[in-house]
């Protein structure tokens, strides 16, 4: 198993690519805190499913812009399990708007739990990583980061910061143990493409390879490799999973 | 063609080339500052021929009601607004994480606010008459590795926003785009210049460092562009830097 005993935090974890991503990471032998803002029900339908199981699954409430929730979440998993091996930066929103319809509010928004969010976790999680001399973080960016997409300025822009983070980031403590890196999913079949046209989807599949919208397992699958030991030396790396979009 | 344009971030030096280079060019051009003694500075620096083409303006805090208000100052002058350049910020992401670790997301978000509001008030403006073109100057990113300041998350952050923007707004005939500057003469010493260009072999063999102004004048493809065709790029200019986001 591939990440046997390791400790593992993900965010957004109870829905989407996130909750793909705690059942694969559960799969392969890591020990599992998921972060979750309001979805209570799915959160323990999650944590009874593996009920049963060596290693656990454990879901907490809160938010990633909430200093004093990540500090208490990181510190309590360290008390119990003395490590933080995984980081997942999963969670984020949508506010959908051309640049002169969009609120100021929407901005901001989108800006507090995608980037500042990103931004929290992380320099929360880099000491206890840092002090084990090991370490791996993924940010979950976007297609949309990567190539842009209309009416999505305020989240391209989040997500473009976010590889930036990652690589102001990488430059710094990757030689220390920590590797960073990103995934940048493309159209995936999940509740956030439900608002998306059903001609902008196809036109969209018209310019994919694999002709079809992705699965939240394949990006589950990917993180499953930068977080585990196959992907050592690598860091500092956009990692796109959207069946050859565009290209 | 003579242009309005807009530049921010006017207390940069970089900007206030660029600027100048505009004003030379025989563009108007009105820069905004955050302090009105750099305001001063500059103004004392631009040769009084150019002074007619020129307006500063100082705001410390960007909001909303400032911002439509200045615009419309500057359109009740000038009638439009042509180009929207958004100054570089000049930040040295590094040093500063380093400096205020509990800060540094509110200086990064704080930035790209104030992009989002010229943004959204500049193109509404710009929408109307079909016409525009918002640009992105920014610094090449790896030459952190030979030692210059770099901003990897305005970069990137810009990068991608500038794309989803370029999508957009295609469809009321606006532009935008990116153009990354490589290495330049930091005003190094002779010293510094010789050990600089070793570390730049890495681009190509015996690099040239030109002086910033060499590179600005590369914007002129985007100031008065040869095509309308020319929308959602990041040019780099400089020799042998890579093109990857």
């Amino acid at each position: 198993m591939l990440l046997m005993n390791k400790v593992a935090i993900i965010t957004g974890a109870t829905r989407g690519i996130g909750k793909a991503i705690l059942h694969r990471f559960v799969e392969e032998g890591a020990i599992v805190i998921g972060v979750f803002s309001s979805s209570v029900a799915l959160a323990e339908e999650i944590e009874q499913e593996y009920s049963k199981r060596d290693n656990p699954v454990i879901l907490k409430q809160g938010s990633v812009t909430d200093k004093l929730f990540i500090q208490d979440l990181l510190a309590s998993t360290v008390a119990t399990y003395g490590k933080i091996d995984i980081l997942v930066n999963n969670a984020g929103i949508t506010r959908d708007n051309i640049i002169f319809n969009m609120p100021e509010k929407d901005w901001q928004d989108v800006f507090h739990t995608n980037f500042r969010g990103t931004y929290n976790s992380i320099m929360e999680t880099l000491p206890f990583m840092l002090k084990e001399g090991k370490g791996s973080i993924i940010n979950v960016a976007s297609v949309t980061g990567v190539l842009g997409r209309e009416a999505q300025s305020n989240y391209g822009a989040t997500k473009g910061a976010m590889m930036g983070l990652t690589r102001l980031l990488s430059r710094k403590y990757s030689s220390s143990g920590v590797k960073l890196n990103c995934v940048a999913p493309g159209m995936i079949d999940t509740e956030m493409i439900k608002h998306v046209p059903v001609d902008k989807l196809h036109n969209f599949l018209q310019f994919t390879n694999i002709k079809r919208l992705g699965k939240v397992d394949e990006i589950a699958n990917s993180v499953l490799f930068l977080a585990s030991d196959l992907s050592d030396y690598v860091t500092d790396t956009v990692l796109k999973v959207d069946g050859g979009f565009m290209r | 063609m003579k242009k309005n344009i807009v530049v921010t971030n006017g207390n940069q030096e970089f900007n206030q080339e660029i600027s100048t280079y505009l004003l030379k060019k025989g563009h108007s051009v009105t820069l905004f500052f955050e302090d009105d003694e750099a305001e001063w500075n500059y103004l004392k620096k631009i040769e009084e021929i150019e002074k007619p083409s020129y307006k500063g303006f100082f705001m410390k805090e960007v909001t909303e009601v400032k911002l439509q208000h200045a615009l419309e100052d500057i359109v009740s002058h000038s009638g439009t607004i042509d180009i929207l350049l958004h100054g570089n910020e000049m930040v040295n992401e590094e040093e500063l994480l380093l400096k205020d670790v509990e800060h540094f997301d509110t200086y990064i978000t704080k930035q790209f606010h104030q992009m989002y509001l010229l943004n959204k008030l500049v193109s509404s403006l710009m929408v109307k008459k079909k016409k525009g073109s918002i640009i992105f100057p920014i610094l090449y990113d790896a030459l952190y590795f030979a030692g210059y300041p770099s901003s990897p998350i305005l970069n990137q952050g810009k990068i991608s926003m500038m794309k989803c923007l370029s999508r957009e707004l295609s469809a009321f005939r606006l532009s935008v785009n990116v153009m990354t500057f490589g290495y330049y003469n930091s005003a190094f010493d002779k010293e510094e210049k010789k050990n600089m260009k070793k570390k730049l072999e890495i681009y190509g063999l015996k690099p040239k460092l030109p002086e910033l102004n060499e590179l600005i004048s590369a914007l002129d493809i985007l100031i008065d562009p040869p095509s309308s065709a020319i929308s959602g790029q990041d040019f780099h200019i400089g020799v042998g830097i890579e093109t990857g986001l």
